[in-house]
C-alpha cells in the first residue's frame, strides 16, 4: 500500500530507532524505582511519613521569595485588585520582571487569544507600593463590565467568557482581524528567545536547566512541595480544595547556571472555573526560596 | 472491571517486549509531536514506564497497541503543556532533521512538515491511522471519542493534507 505518511516517517526519521541505549536507560529507570520501593520497610515508611507530614506542615508556613519572584507576586496582586484578573486570565500573560532604580517593572505580555484585544499590563513597584496600568485603560468601562465579546478591548469578563466559550471567542477574534487586518500576523510584543537546546536541557523563563538527581543538601521532596503549594495558594488566592485534585509533577535540576543553586520544580495541573490551569514553581533546592512561578491556562478541553 | 494481575518479573519481561515491538514507533510518534529528539526519547521512555506501572489496568481483551498509543499521546500532550515548551519556538528546520537513510523520490520532508503542522486532534487521527495502521474503531478507542468523530477528524485532516500535498497525496 502506498502510504506516504508512513513512508515519510520511516524514511525521514529512520535514525530515530529504539536501540540498546534506550533499553538500558529504560531498565535502569525501572530498577531504580523498584529498588527504592523495596528498601523501605513498612514501619519505617509510616514513621518517615509522619515526620514528613509534620515537616511539610511547618514548611508550608515558612517560605521566602527571591526578589524577582517577590516582584511578580506583588504585580499579580496588583492586577487582581485593580483589574479583577483571576488565575485563569493571569495565565494568558507572560510576565517579564525588570529591575529598576529602587524598584521593579513587571510587564505582562498577552500571549493567549488576540493580543490586540487583551493588551498588555504593566506594574511599577516601589517598596510595597504597586501601580498597575493596561493598554486599554481608556476603554469603555460599561462595555468591559458587560463581558461582550464585541468590545474592542477584552478585560477580565471577556477573557473569562472566551476561555469558557472558545467557539464564540474564535468567531469574535476572526471578526476583530477582519476589521483590523494590520493586527493579523503581527509579532507579539514579547519574543521568546530562539534557543537550540542540547540533549537533556529544558528551558524555564530565561533559564536553561538540566534535570539531575537531588544531592544530600536538597530539601526533601515533600517539604519542597508543601512550600510550592503554600506559595501558589498565596500568589493566586487559591485554597487547599482548589488544589486537592491537582496532578502534581516534580523535578530536580542539577545544573542551572553558576549564579544559582540547583532548583526544584513543581507543576500543578488542575481545573478552576472550567479552565485547565498549569502552574509551575521553581525553587532553590537547598533553601526552598521561591525562584519563580509561572501560570498558563490550558483551555477548557 | 477485570484486571490482569501481573507479577514484577513478568511485568519487566512485558516491558522489554513492548519496548522492542513499539519503541521505534513511539520515538517517531513522539518526535512528530515534540519536534525534539531528546524530548521524544524522554516521552517514549515515560510512555513505557507508565505502561509498566499500570500494566494491571490493561484489560485482557483490550488492544495493547491502542492502550500504549493512548498513553503516548497523553504523555506528549503533557509535555506540550509545560511552560518551557509553550515559550520556546520549536519550529523545526527540516534541514536539521536526521539524514534520510535511503534516497526516495517522494518529498518526505514536505509530508512530515505537513503532518507536524496539523492541529493536535487531526495529528492524532492521522498518526494513528496512517502510521499505526489502526482501524477507525481503534482510533476512536485510543482517543476516547466516538467512531463517527474519529472518521470526521480523519476526513478533515485528509482535506488539510490534500491541500498541502496536492498532486500526489494518497487517499483511501
Amino acid at each position: 500500500m502506498n502510504n506516504p505518511i508512513k513512508n515519510a516517517m520511516d524514511t525521514k526519521l529512520a535514525s530515530l530507532a529504539w536501540d540498546e541505549r534506550h533499553s538500558r536507560r529504560l531498565l535502569r529507570a525501572v530498577q531504580e524505582g523498584t529498588k527504592m520501593k523495596k528498601k523501605l520497610p513498612l514501619s519505617l515508611a509510616i514513621a518517615l511519613g509522619m515526620v514528613l507530614i509534620a515537616a511539610a506542615a511547618y514548611a508550608a508556613l515558612t517560605f521566602t521569595r527571591a526578589p524577582q519572584a517577590d516582584a511578580a507576586y506583588k504585580a499579580r496582586q496588583a492586577l487582581m485588585e485593580t483589574y479583577g484578573l483571576s488565575p485563569a486570565t493571569l495565565g494568558l500573560f507572560y510576565p517579564v520582571e525588570e529591575k529598576t532604580d529602587g524598584g521593579w517593572v513587571v510587564t505582562f505580555y498577552g500571549e493567549g487569544l488576540a493580543n490586540g484585544l487583551i493588551g498588555d499590563y504593566t506594574v511599577r513597584i516601589q517598596g510595597e507600593e504597586a501601580a498597575a496600568t493596561w493598554t486599554h485603560d481608556s476603554a469603555d468601562k460599561a462595555l468591559l463590565d458587560s463581558g461582550s465579546l464585541a468590545s474592542p478591548a477584552w478585560g477580565q469578563q471577556q477573557m473569562k467568557k472566551a476561555l469558557l466559550e472558545p467557539e464564540a471567542a474564535n468567531q469574535a477574534i476572526a471578526r476583530y482581524y477582519e476589521e483590523h487586518p494590520e493586527e493579523r500576523g503581527k509579532p507579539p510584543a514579547f519574543q521568546p528567545p530562539q534557543i537550540t537546546l542540547k540533549e537533556e536541557e529544558s528551558y524555564w523563563n530565561g533559564l536553561i536547566i538540566q534535570e539531575g538527581q537531588p544531592d544530600k543538601k536538597a530539601l526533601p521532596m515533600e517539604e519542597a512541595q508543601a512550600k510550592a503549594e503554600a506559595a501558589i495558594m498565596e500568589e493566586f488566592a487559591l485554597t487547599k480544595e482548589d488544589l486537592q485534585d491537582a496532578l502534581v509533577e516534580h523535578s530536580y535540576h542539577a545544573v542551572v547556571s553558576k549564579a544559582h543553586n540547583p532548583l526544584r520544580g513543581f507543576r500543578f495541573f488542575f481545573e478552576k472555573v472550567g479552565v485547565n490551569l498549569d502552574i509551575g514553581v521553581m525553587m532553590d533546592a537547598y533553601t526552598g526560596e521561591i525562584y519563580t512561578i509561572g501560570i498558563l491556562t490550558g483551555g477548557n478541553e | 472491571m477485570d484486571f490482569v494481575a501481573v507479577p514484577d518479573n513478568v511485568r519487566q519481561q512485558a516491558l522489554e517486549r513492548l519496548a522492542r515491538e513499539y519503541g521505534s514507533a513511539l520515538l517517531r510518534m513522539c518526535y512528530v509531536y515534540l519536534k525534539d529528539t531528546g524530548l521524544a526519547e524522554d516521552a517514549a521512555q515515560d510512555t513505557l514506564l507508565k505502561a509498566y506501572s499500570s500494566l494491571h489496568t490493561l484489560r485482557e481483551k483490550q488492544s495493547e497497541k491502542t492502550w500504549l498509543m493512548r498513553i503516548a499521546i497523553n504523555t506528549c500532550r503533557d509535555y506540550l503543556r509545560t511552560p518551557w515548551m509553550r515559550r520556546v519556538d520549536r519550529r523545526v528546520d527540516m534541514d536539521t532533521l536526521p539524514e534520510e537513510t535511503q534516497s526516495d523520490p517522494l518529498p518526505d520532508s514536505q509530508v512530515l512538515d505537513a503532518v507536524m503542522a496539523l492541529p493536535p486532534k487531526y495529528k492524532d487521527a492521522v498518526l494513528l491511522r496512517y502510521y499505526q495502521d489502526m482501524k477507525h474503531k481503534d482510533i476512536a478507542d485510543t482517543l476516547g471519542i466516538s467512531m463517527d468523530a474519529a472518521k470526521t477528524r480523519l476526513k478533515r485532516a485528509n482535506e488539510k493534507l490534500r491541500r498541502k500535498l496536492e498532486g500526489w497525496y494518497y487517499d483511501e
